[in-house]
């Protein structure tokens, strides 16, 4: 029963969903970073 | 087979061939119709709210009215609705699900009791006496009188209470021999939710019951007591997002549940959703900072601390969910052959199901809008940028109420038939409902996070009061927006709520086959017999 | 399936689980990371607080007593012909809109024995008080309070917050960008703080 030596991704759609959510989260994050530097500078 | 005193409490659902144990159907039964209607008040609050915020020089409503009416949705949907709910579901999870029995039915019913009589008093305050210091209820700011606190402090003591009944059912279904093994996912998840529950309900005593003392100057008790506000900021925070984490994981088991009954989904790999679950009960307590992130008195290695690294495990149990439920319903697709390209499997998913559309929704907008916009808000230097305007709503409406409330709505739409036995009486208003729902609070969301952004602040009935020229014109379109997805979610919760309310009472009723169950499995004692000889 | 019993569910993970695992947890580590960089490169929120003691025979606490003190010698006060109108022996001070807020120039408040200026801003029921005048490009240390319950500070059109509690003194240090082309600010009250004016709550800051 145990997959461990699968070279396939058993899930891709759902890989390619994840993959998309993280680039979402990862962009949002930093462009509040830079909607900050507007007003705060980084020494 | 052991018989058991309780073993003719039983029926048979002839659908999934569950035991119900019926005392407990009737308390699943109280509670779950109790928080309809508490739904049902917070509804007709948001729609008096969103209409005077988005239009707010057509003053709906008077501002003493606003800000009343403002309290009352809150502690009605983020209090009421939201654990009445929970406990229905705790009961549920309890019995059913394992096929065993609830224990102490009358305690149970007596802590239905003071949770009721603690809403109502709480309601009571709110609109006969004009309390108006919102959810929050920061001190110096007072209730008008004890009976807001009184009413919390008593409902929360219910509330705490069935979480041990829970608890101890699940020890009683192993020892009586009902059931046997590791617990299922979606019972074991709301073991987190209890578990968290707990702390949380502890934690308010640490809140409530100080500022319930404190009160009593009003009824003419005076006990020399003095809150002080930064101590109460941190311990309500202590109580209010540990509150939601409970929220988190009794949605996420939900999502589970959903993937399971509509397209027979399994989890890919159990042992990393219960790490998980875990997760989320080590590192949620701490992670409280980020509401006091602004706040004098706290060193910033503190908060720092607090919100990163133990907020983040329990993000990472998120994301761990939000990948492991699309898989599991991926590979529940294509066993049944849709394996084309990338997408046929959700192309071909039962999007006119009730049940699978809301799960969609749910875990899409907690995902992707609720999880994100709360991490970044959570940043100790970004929080400066988002503390206390209207982000904060839109955030959390697109979790709380876009991801938890929708995710209860659509399960309830399975569970009227299955635990409560009467069939939806319209299948097809339940087809569209979470769809109605998920555009209208689209809206809201979004048009509070940009108005937010421009600098709107929460919690205001007028802000042309401030004066002209303080905000952009972007900000009173955005605001609009909030008062038409306003009307619109509302009609969507109108749909439920009818649609919920007409089936209890008036659907056609599923027989059940009423016959004696025994525990199944040999009890602890029998096997401690066993062993010995 | 969620509501029945695994047999044994402790198994390894597939290749695409533990792929995703090892992003999120490198993602968490990231931003982990971001706050405290972000200290390393000077935002600070704040670092000091100070609590203030309640003085009941006077029924104030320490910060009103500086903030009075604070008011009366660098208030701007209302002229006639050039000289001080005095109004029951107290000089009557200029104020600014429908609350009457006192207007204070920060330039004439010298600096202190740590080299900055130190401003004192309260928040009541329903004002913030005084206006300041500041200057590009100066460096000010801001302390803010409140009298009686707790309000937000909310600086617009930037859109900085930050919470007034009574009986704390939250020092931020602040200042105009010397390209700030802005010359009026708003200070907006974002925490509930009374049905009859929270919304009306304002204060300003201008740049000369």
């Amino acid at each position: 029963m145990s997959n461990h030596d699968e070279k396939e991704i058993k899930t891709p759609g759902t890989f390619v969903l994840a993959i998309i959510f993280l680039v979402w989260f990862i962009v949002i994050y930093f462009v509040q970073w830079l909607a900050l530097s507007d007003v705060w500078n980084l020494n | 087979m052991n018989g058991n005193k309780f073993s003719n409490q039983f029926r048979t659902c002839e659908a999934t061939g569950l035991k119900v144990h019926l005392p407990a159907q009737k308390l699943f039964w109280v509670n779950a119709v109790s928080a309809v209607v508490f739904l049902l008040v917070g509804a007709i609050m948001a729609i008096m709210v969103a209409l005077t915020r988005g239009f707010p020089s057509a003053h709906i409503i008077t501002d003493s009215m606003f800000y009343q009416f403002l309290t009352a949705h809150g502690t009605n949907m983020l209090v009421f609705w939201i654990v009445f709910f929970e406990m229905a579901g705790l009961i549920f999870g309890a019995t059913a699900i394992l096929g065993s029995r609830f224990p102490a039915i009358k305690l149970a019913w007596f802590n239905w009791i003071i949770m009721i009589i603690g809403a109502i008093m709480v309601n009571y305050s709110i609109f006969w006496e004009g309390t108006d210091v919102m959810f929050t209820a920061y001190p110096p700011l007072a209730a008008k009188s004890p009976f807001f606190y009184l009413g919390i402090v008593l409902f929360a003591v219910g509330a705490l209470i069935y979480c041990f009944q829970f608890l101890i059912a699940l020890v009683i279904a192993k020892k009586e021999g009902w059931h046997e093994g590791s617990l299922p996912l979606f019972t074991f998840a709301l073991v987190t939710a209890a578990i968290i529950a707990i702390f949380t309900l502890l934690m308010g005593a640490i809140t409530f019951v100080p500022a319930l003392l404190f009160s009593l100057k009003d009824w003419g008790l005076d006990l020399g007591i003095n809150i002080d506000p930064a101590v109460f900021r941190l311990t309500f925070w202590g109580f209010g997002h540990s509150a939601q984490q409970i929220n988190l994981a009794a949605m996420v088991g939900i999502w589970y549940l959903l993937g399971t009954l509509t397209v027979g989904a399994q989890p890919v790999n159990e042992k990393l959703s219960r790490w998980a679950f875990f997760l989320y009960i080590i590192a949620i307590n701490l992670g409280s900072i980020h509401h006091l992130l602004v706040d004098p008195a706290l060193k910033s290695t503190y908060k720092i601390f607090n919100t990163t690294y133990l907020m983040y495990a329990a993000v990472i149990g998120s994301l761990i969910h939000a990948v492991s439920i699309p898989a599991a319903i991926e590979v529940a697709q294509r066993k049944k052959g849709y394996t084309k390209g990338l997408f046929q499997w959700l192309r071909k998913a039962p999007w006119s199901d009730p049940g699978f559309s809301g799960l969609a929704i749910s875990l899409v907008m907690f995902g992707f809008i609720g999880g994100v916009t709360g991490v970044v808000m959570s940043v100790e230097q970004l929080n400066i940028l988002h503390h206390n305007n209207l982000r904060v709503p839109g955030h959390f409406h697109a979790t709380v109420v876009a991801g938890t409330s929708l995710a209860f709505m659509v399960v309830a739409y399975k569970l009227i038939p299955l635990a409560l036995q009467r069939k939806i009486v319209s299948e097809k208003m339940a087809k569209i409902q979470p769809y109605v729902f998920g555009i209208g609070i689209l809206m809201v969301i979004v048009g509070m996070t940009f108005a937010g952004i421009m600098g709107v602040p929460r919690r205001s009935w007028d802000i042309n009061s401030l004066g002209a020229n303080i905000f952009s014109s972007g900000a009173y379109s955005m605001l609009v927006l909030v008062g038409i997805g306003g009307v619109v979610a509302f009609i969507g919760l109108l749909m439920f709520i009818v649609n919920a309310v007409l089936s209890v009472f008036f659907g056609k009723k599923i027989p059940s086959k009423i016959e004696i169950h025994n525990p199944p499995y040999e009890t602890a004692s029998a096997k401690a017999v066993t062993a010995e000889s | 399936m969620a509501i029945f019993t695994p047999k044994n569910w402790w198994k390894p993970l597939h290749r695409g689980e533990k792929i995703w695992v090892y992003v999120i947890i490198g993602w968490g580590i990231i931003m982990t990371v971001m706050m405290p960089l972000g200290h390393f490169w000077g935002q600070n929120v704040s670092q000091t607080t100070y609590k203030y003691k309640f003085n009941p025979e006077k029924g104030i606490n320490e910060f009103e007593t500086i903030f009075n003190n604070f008011i009366n010698k660098y208030a701007e006060k209302e002229l006639v012909d050039g000289k001080v109108v005095i109004v029951e022996g107290k000089p009557k001070l200029k104020t600014e809109g429908p609350s009457m807020i006192p207007i204070v120039d920060a330039s004439i408040v010298p600096k202190s024995s740590d080299g900055y200026v130190h401003l004192f801003l309260a928040a009541q029921t329903y004002r913030f008080s005084p206006i300041f005048k500041l200057e590009r490009g100066k460096e000010y240390k801001i302390h803010i309070s409140s009298f009686d319950v707790q309000h937000g500070f909310s600086l617009q059109p930037l859109n900085i917050n930050y919470q007034a509690l009574p009986g704390y003194d939250f020092v931020i240090t602040m200042k105009p960008r010397s390209d700030e082309k802005l010359k009026v600010f708003n200070i907006v009250c974002n925490e509930f703080c009374g049905s009859s004016g929270h919304h009306t709550m304002i204060g300003k800051m201008y740049v000369k």
